[in-house]
């Protein structure tokens, strides 16, 4: 077992780079998109350019680039401290957003995650064990067309008929108005099961439909073609006829082969909560989903430089550690993995 | 004939691929007697491993047996379902892969995938076989412990062995062993030839499937040889090797390279038909020095010239 802790402590190390890469990367961006903060607030009002310097140096713009990039690292890094806001409302912390906004995010790609695993595997392991039949076929080619997809016109439609016409689901937000969950993990259906409030847990399911139903479409089909194909594979192993040649029974065999053919899945996984929390962001937004993705798409508006860059050290922070977590399940399920 | 234990009468395999029908095994018989040691010898693609298959009905597709019967412990396994078969596999006809790398689950202890063949076919509980399972291993040459290793953490004889453990661990009354140490070295190869004599010995009949005549020759009491689909010759090991008839026989007889004597090994010299569109004569002609006219037209029927030897060749032919 101490192999695995070492393991584990190797692994975690690589989440500081991850961070300091794209921390990098956000805040160049920033920079070299036209505007600043300031001047985004001021909008088109005459400011002489005097109280134009003295508020750029009250956020600490006047400083050269290297200590901005440092002082906001070191302050992330060090103390835990994100910053304060540049835009309105001015000057709040913005760990406080990020706090609040964070669980609505990990609620939505939990259930996006779930759908697409869903579809993905329903889809998957119906083509290939039907290999060549013409559901194979349909279900190739839907794994091709969510590639083709974009979410927010995926997310209009659907919003369209089964929001608008047939009313069966929200389209906008977490929770109706007047309805309240009090705060245990910010998870909206798992705090309002835990408050035993029923109504409040269908209201939040009623909202969620849509936006994970969304996500989960147009990931779910990477996972349509790499189950099938993995599956596919294993079918066609020489253990998998060795079972046979056994006289195993088929469900049992067809048992192992899935299991086997899990294993690049749960990696793809891994890879893919990047792109996860990529299309949170435009799922939140079409959605007006209260989470991570649409507060850094808002705060773009206004160059809030800190809450920005906040945003994004937490999302890489995110991703590091789902790495992890799927880096120890492989290391947990699959016996060839040494630690 | 009745008291074989293996009878194939005319089987025929075909793959039905998108650019044409490949006659895999075309119009087999032969047969096995109780503990005998049969050698089906054959090049790649003469259809040795497909026949293999189609004795237990697991060809896989495209594959379909489409003629032909095999009778086995005096059943007609043709008639049986895939239920029966299941009973039969495993429990009376034990298989032995070529590749020992590939033929366990990586995923399983070895124990694991021991005892289950044991709890499957038996119906005993994990406990007990288990401990079958342990002894099994001992049997076959590897300490008990190794029960709890996954396949990755064994070598390739240790592998090859325990696969033949599980084949073994149910007394099946036929053993197929489908080039079971080609992927191996030399001296495995002797370890696991003297693991499947003791088999033999205990009483199972053994069926041999390899390109190597020399290790068929050293094995087995008879030998078949194949050609594209076709048995042409079957005999026992000592008359075919010192006296081969059919000249694709003799082809391969002289194609073993003998370490004391300098003579030169001699190829058979072109390729093995498409079997796809075989030619309706005898399918070894294009490759016949000694071919007659009839060879091209005509397909020889299997004759048997000698006592238990059969050959299917128009040189042995009186027309």
């Amino acid at each position: 077992m101490a192999g695995l802790g070492r393991y584990i402590v190797i692994r975690a190390s690589l989440i500081v780079p991850t961070i300091l890469i794209l921390y990098t990367f956000v805040f160049i961006l920033l920079r070299v998109l036209p505007g600043d903060p300031i001047l985004a607030v001021v909008g088109t009002r005459y400011i002489p350019p005097a109280q134009l310097e003295e508020m750029r140096r009250m956020a600490g713009l006047d400083k050269p680039i290297l200590v901005q990039y440092f002082d906001y690292l070191l302050g992330v890094m060090l103390r835990g401290d994100f910053g304060k806001t540049l835009a309105s409302p001015i000057g709040k912390p913005v760990s406080e957003y990020l706090w609040e906004r964070l669980p609505a995010t990990v609620e939505l790609t939990i259930a996006s995650l779930i759908v697409a695993s869903l579809i993905g595997f329903i889809t998957g392991v119906g083509g290939a064990l039907r290999r060549g039949s013409r559901l194979d076929t349909s279900m190739r080619i839907y794994s091709i067309l969510t590639y083709t997809l974009f979410i927010p016109v995926l997310g209009m439609g659907l919003q369209y008929f089964l929001g608008l016409k047939l009313k069966l689901f929200y389209v906008s937000g977490r929770l109706s108005a007047g309805i309240y969950v009090p705060r245990l993990t910010g998870l909206l259906l798992l705090d309002s099961l835990l408050a035993g409030d029923l109504n409040a847990f269908t209201d939040a399911l009623r909202h969620i439909v849509l936006p994970s139903l969304t996500l989960g479409i147009v990931l779910s089909g990477a996972y349509t073609r790499l189950i099938r194909n993995n599956l596919v594979e294993v079918l066609n192993s020489d253990f998998i006829r060795a079972y046979r040649a056994r006289g195993i029974p088929g469900h049992r065999v067809a048992m192992y082969a899935i299991k086997n053919a899990f294993i690049p899945v749960v990696t793809y996984m891994g890879l893919q909560i990047a792109m996860l929390l990529g299309g949170a962001v435009l799922t939140e937004t079409t959605f007006s989903w209260p989470g991570l993705g649409r507060f850094i798409y808002e705060r773009i508006e206004y160059r809030d430089y800190s809450s920005i860059q906040g945003a994004v050290i937490l999302f890489a922070f995110i991703v590091g550690l789902m790495n992890l977590i799927v880096d120890i399940v492989y290391a947990l399920i699959d016996p060839r993995v040494k630690y | 004939m009745s008291n074989a234990l293996l009878e194939v009468v005319n089987l025929k395999v075909y793959f039905y691929t998108l650019s044409g029908v490949v006659r895999a095994v075309d119009d087999v018989s032969l047969s096995v007697l109780p503990g005998e040691w049969i050698g089906i010898v054959g090049e790649s693609g003469s259809g040795k491993s497909t026949l293999a298959y189609a004795i237990a009905k697991i060809v896989p597709p495209p594959g379909r047996i489409v003629g032909g019967k095999v009778k086995f412990m005096n059943r007609d396994l043709m008639e049986l379902n895939e239920e029966a078969m299941r009973g039969i596999r495993g429990r009376h006809i034990g298989f032995v892969f070529q590749d020992p790398l590939t033929s366990l689950d990586p995923l399983r202890t070895v124990g694991d995938q021991l005892a289950e063949v044991i709890q499957v076919h038996l119906g005993v509980g994990r406990e007990e076989a288990i401990r079958e399972a342990g002894e099994l291993l001992e049997l076959v040459n590897i300490p008990r412990d190794r029960l709890n290793y996954y396949p990755h953490q064994l070598s390739g004889g240790q592998r090859q062995r325990i696969v033949i453990a599980i084949s073994i661990a149910l007394r099946p009354e036929l053993l197929i062993a489908d080039e079971p140490t080609t992927a191996l070295d030399v001296i495995v190869q002797d370890q696991i030839m003297d693991l499947l004599k003791e088999v033999q010995m205990k009483g199972a009949s053994i069926m041999l499937i390899t390109h190597d005549v020399a290790l068929a020759a050293e094995m087995a009491n008879r030998i078949a040889i194949m050609y594209a689909g076709e048995i042409v010759e079957y005999g026992d090991t000592r008359s075919i090797i010192n006296a081969p008839l059919h000249p694709y026989t003799a082809g391969l007889v002289n194609s073993v390279p003998d370490l004391w004597s300098a003579k030169t090994i001699k190829s058979i010299p072109g390729f093995p038909p498409d079997l796809r569109n075989p030619s309706p004569g005898c399918r070894f002609h294009p490759r016949c020095r000694q071919a007659l006219s009839i060879c091209i037209n005509e397909r020889p029927p299997m004759t048997i010239v000698e006592h238990d030897r059969c050959i299917a060749c128009w040189l042995y032919l009186k027309r």
